[in-house]
């Protein structure tokens, strides 16, 4: 297995990994890094310690509401959705996202 | 999305974070707690046991506190944290700065103190609301021109029912208050029955006037204080004014504004006692109905006027003409109001800018000090930021200390603010109505401190924090020494040079107000005013009833005055000029031209001897005599200006003038001079003889013109006018004393802005001299060598006064550059003759600066010449 990326490598790219989790509905802590790591195959690994200051300073921008819910196996967990603020947040930072990976990319694949 | 979207989100969430800050730990425990149970069912699963899964889940985790203390700062207020850091930090290096701090707070707390003072004067004077409830619903009426009206077109209009309420108020009502053997007169307000229920304005003690309810007073507090002792069982007891038992019912509160404002305080509130009289005048005083504006009112009462008219014909005067409608409170008052009402609203406007200037040039003398500061920390500052600490943290940083002094100058500039507003409150002013100042630290006084404040730190911090922290870092950090650079010290040269240029505007500004006193005090008011004696006399009315009653007592008065030893003339008369004043603007026409004038006059009714009396030179014609009496042909006598307006160069004397269509004969011309206050011009004015005139006022005016000295005689005129009529009140006083309120602008003007310019002097000069001694203490290095290597003295003095007499004329350049220009509306103010940009006024302040300029630069320069060649080049 090849050894997991920390994905804040790129400033900001760990609130726009949370955010696309959320397009979808809303997740817990736990199932947000399990889908991020699941989608990534693997490749990204959210630590917790990341994770949690991240999720509360977006809650802190208030792209994000939390409540507590029951999980699907019925678990106590904080559950957070995505605002409008939120998904239109994720809207604008995924568009900058791809331009600078492909710009990256430009860059590795020219100079 | 915009910043400030996102910047209010923050500070909604955190706020509602607020509230639920206590559960935020446990909240966050739990759900680190459900995470690893999460985690431990997946690896039970995945077939471990439960004990060791959740030992797993717990390792995989790690540590919990780094996690819980990151989530907690993502609700921090960092900004405002950062703030109280910055606060604390800028005490703790201004406590290292003891000297710097103490005059830095002291030069502000100057400022401050004075400018906060001057806008508690201000807003006493022309904001202060009135004692009524809901003052905005108040209203001033003005009709046909008039500011007061009769008791029957009083009760006309109140009939008409255009307001809710209308009230009657006389605030020129005196009378004579018998206490013990003397009498003394005392202001009082007259009002209609419905005063109190109109205005609401509240009561201290007892109870207000009842309707027809008559021989009753209510009195203010500071008369129940002063003249009464604050008795406690006031109420009931009976004073005896005008010879009438009057009881009172009722104290004012010690805060009460009267609807007159601008400090007015008169002694008593009584009824109307002359219902049927006609020469009782009340102002009109109304509230709004609901939702109506003054507009709407105006209206409303020009048709009320119209009926008026036809009701009670009154010649050629219409009263549905000259409306004005006008709110109690706020800024409309000022600018609707009338030309004095103007003047006096300038006059706060003028002395607001000086002070504002004075404020200016304490903020640059704390920027000057900040500056020279900054250049001790240079290299502090080269570090930080080379070390990566951003340009704007240590703007915001030494912001924080500008802000801290600011605040502690305007603390202590309070403190000066209610010392110096508490000893106006307890001077009495020598006017001769009673104005009395009550002024209170207020909400609007607060909140312009609080801007006072923040405006004085962003002028003394903001160019010295920008100017510190201007990215030289190299350089700062190359050189070891602790010097301002060349960018600091031009800086600060050049707020030298902006310090001074205010200060000669103030100077200037200060400097002609005194000219302006002195010019008014030496004034010739067109008579006499050194041999002469007022004496006032006020009869109690109901003693002497009738107008023949009166007549007989001005008469046998006359005689008993000329009789006395000194006297060489005495003379009656209705108005004392540069005191009271009476006025007609009507049509004026001499029988020479077809056309008349509207102008308009001062008019003065005088017995015979009034300008023997009063040494006015009669240019043609005659002084009056006993046989200018009533029944026999009117005759008026007119000054100079008028003669020529209504006759042109032909003689005016035996020639017929109408005044509103009154015929009268011209019998005399009279020199010109002023009437009301010294800064008039070429008024006009008639003469009338008061036997022809009628109706006369209240207090009868005697003048006296002694050949001994008006101290020597006024005791005799006293007591033989109490020996005439023993129940009067009697005031007697040299004129030259009597011109308190002619020459008020000018004395109020001249003292208040000759503080203000020596202060603002005393400062200039104090940022004058630190800059120069700082520049020389800079170069003593250099000067040492100079010496060293042969300089003579003189060479050395002229390096070192170059550079300040460089300062000081661009600074007294520029300031009388702009000084001229921004002075010129002060010719409102101004005596005629007293120009704004009166030269010698300038040469003056000039002078005095390079004067202050000079002596600051010597200190530094003999510092500089007694520097060792050998101590100076070590010191290097």
């Amino acid at each position: 297995m090849p050894a997991l990326v920390q994905p804040e490598f790129l400033p900001g790219t760990l609130h726009l990994l949370i955010l696309r989790s959320l397009s979808a509905g809303p997740l817990h802590g736990y199932a947000i890094a399990k889908r991020i790591k699941d989608v990534s195959k693997k490749a990204l690994a959210v630590e917790e310690g990341s994770l949690y200051p991240a999720l509360n300073r977006m809650l802190v921008k208030g792209w994000l509401t939390a409540e507590w819910g029951i999980s699907e196996n019925n678990r106590k967990a904080r559950f957070y959705r995505l605002t409008k603020l939120g998904a239109k947040q994720l809207e604008t930072e995924a568009v900058e996202f791809d331009r600078l990976v492909a710009a990256i990319q430009l860059v590795m694949r020219e100079a | 999305m915009s910043r400030e979207i996102s910047w209010y989100n923050e500070v909604k969430n955190k706020l509602a974070h607020l509230k639920g800050r206590s559960g935020f730990d446990e909240s966050l425990d739990e759900e680190i707690r459900c995470h690893i149970e999460m985690r431990a069912d997946e690896l039970v699963a995945g077939g471990m046991t439960r004990k060791e899964a959740l030992a797993a889940a717990r390792r995989e985790f790690g540590s919990t506190a780094r996690l819980a203390e990151e989530s907690r700062d993502a609700w921090r207020w960092n900004w405002l944290e950062d703030f109280a850091r910055d606060l604390r930090y800028a005490l703790r290096a201004l406590r290292r700065d003891r000297g710097l701090a103490v005059t830095a707070v002291l030069s502000l707390a100057l400022g401050i103190g004075v400018n906060t003072t001057i806008f508690s004067v201000a807003t006493e004077f022309l904001f202060k609301a009135p004692s009524v409830r809901d003052a905005r619903n108040m209203v001033h009426a003005e009709i046909g021109g008039y500011g007061s009206v009769g008791l029957r077109e009083y009760r006309f209009l109140e009939d008409a029912g255009v307001f809710e309420g209308l009230a009657g108020y006389d605030e020129n009502a005196e009378v004579n208050w018998r206490s013990g053997e003397t009498s003394q007169r005392l202001f009082g307000a007259r009002i209609t029955d419905n005063f109190f229920e109109v205005t609401g304005a509240p009561i201290a003690l007892g109870r207000p006037i009842a309707p027809t309810e008559r021989g009753v007073v209510l009195v203010s507090h500071h008369f129940w204080k002063t003249s009464l002792n604050g008795d406690a069982n006031v109420l009931g007891r009976v004073l005896v004014l005008d010879g009438q038992p009057h009881t009172i019912v009722g104290v004012l509160p010690a805060n009460h504004q009267t609807l007159t404002g601008f400090g007015f305080a008169p002694d008593l509130y009584l009824p109307i006692e002359y219902l049927e009289s006609k020469s009782a005048r009340v102002g009109l005083y109304g509230r709004l109905p609901d939702g109506a504006t003054p507009q709407i009112i105006a209206a409303k009462l020009q048709s009320a006027g119209a009926q008026l008219d036809q009701t009670y014909p009154d010649g050629d005067h219409k009263w549905a003409a000259d409306i004005r409608v006008t709110r109690l409170t706020g800024i409309e008052r000022l600018v609707q109001g009338n030309s004095d009402m103007k003047a006096f609203s300038a006059f706060f406007a003028m002395l607001m800018f000086v002070v504002s200037l004075l404020l200016m040039i304490a903020c640059a003398n704390v920027a000057s000090l900040l500056l020279a500061r900054a250049a001790g920390r240079a290299r502090e500052f080269a570090v930080r930021l080379s070390i990566g600490a951003s340009r704007g943290r240590l703007v915001r940083q030494l912001l924080a200390e500008s802000l801290l002094l600011a605040l502690l100058g305007t603390c202590a500039g309070l403190g000066l603010n209610l010392i110096l507003t508490n000893l106006l409150n307890k001077v009495a002013l020598p006017l001769p109505v009673p104005i009395r100042l009550a002024i209170e630290p207020d909400w609007r006084l607060l909140a312009y401190a609080a801007a006072v404040a923040a405006a004085s730190a962003l002028m003394a911090g903001l160019l010295p924090a920008l100017a510190a922290t201007r990215a030289s870092t190299n350089e700062a950090l190359k050189s070891g020494e602790h010097q301002l650079s060349g960018y600091k010290a031009k800086l600060r040269n050049a707020l030298v040079v902006a310090q001074l240029a205010v200060s000669v505007i103030v100077l200037v500004t200060a400097a002609l107000f005194v000219r302006n006193l002195l010019r008014s005090t030496s004034m010739d008011p067109g008579f006499d005013l050194e041999h002469t004696t007022w004496a006032q006399m006020r009869p109690v009315p109901e003693i002497n009833p009738t107008e023949q009653n009166k007549l007989s007592l001005i008469r046998t008065s006359l005689d008993a005055l000329r009789a006395l030893p000194g006297v060489e003339s005495a003379s009656f008369t209705q108005v004392v000029p540069l005191n009271d004043d009476e006025t007609n603007n009507g049509s004026v026409a001499g029988d020479v031209r077809a056309e008349s004038m509207q102008l308009r006059y001062f008019i003065f009714a005088g017995s015979s001897d009034y300008f023997k009396t009063m040494h006015i030179a009669i240019l043609a014609g005659r002084d009056f005599q006993n046989s200018d009496r009533a029944g026999s042909p009117r005759v008026v006598i007119v000054n100079e200006s008028l003669a020529r307006r209504a006759f042109g160069n032909v003689s005016a004397v035996g020639h017929t003038i109408r005044f509103d269509n009154d015929p009268v004969t011209v019998v005399g011309v009279a020199q010109n001079g002023k009437y009301f206050t010294l800064g008039e011009d070429d008024s006009l004015a008639i003469y009338e003889p008061y036997l022809q005139r009628g109706a006369s006022h209240a207090s009868l005016n005697f003048l006296v013109h002694s050949s001994i000295p008006p101290s020597a005689v006024s005791k005799s005129l006293g007591q033989t006018l109490l020996a005439i009529d023993p129940a009067a009140a009697v005031e007697v006083k040299p004129m030259n004393q009597a011109t308190a309120f002619a020459l008020l602008p000018s004395r109020a003007g001249a003292s208040l802005l000759g503080v203000i310019g020596v202060l603002a002097l005393a400062l200039a000069s104090i940022g004058l001299y630190g800059v120069l001694s700082y520049s020389v203490s800079r170069r003593i290095a250099e000067i040492g060598l100079r010496v060293a290597l042969g300089a003579q003295r003189s060479d050395v003095l002229k390096l070192v006064l170059r550079e300040g007499v460089w300062i000081l004329g661009a600074g007294v350049a520029i300031g009388i550059f702009v000084s001229i220009f921004v002075n010129k509306p002060l010719a409102l103010f101004l005596v005629p003759g007293l120009q704004p940009s009166d030269p010698p006024t300038y040469i003056v302040v000039a002078a005095v600066l390079v004067l202050v300029g000079c002596v600051a630069s010597v200190k530094p320069a003999l510092h500089a010449l007694q520097a060792d060649p050998a101590t100076s080049l070590r010191y290097e």
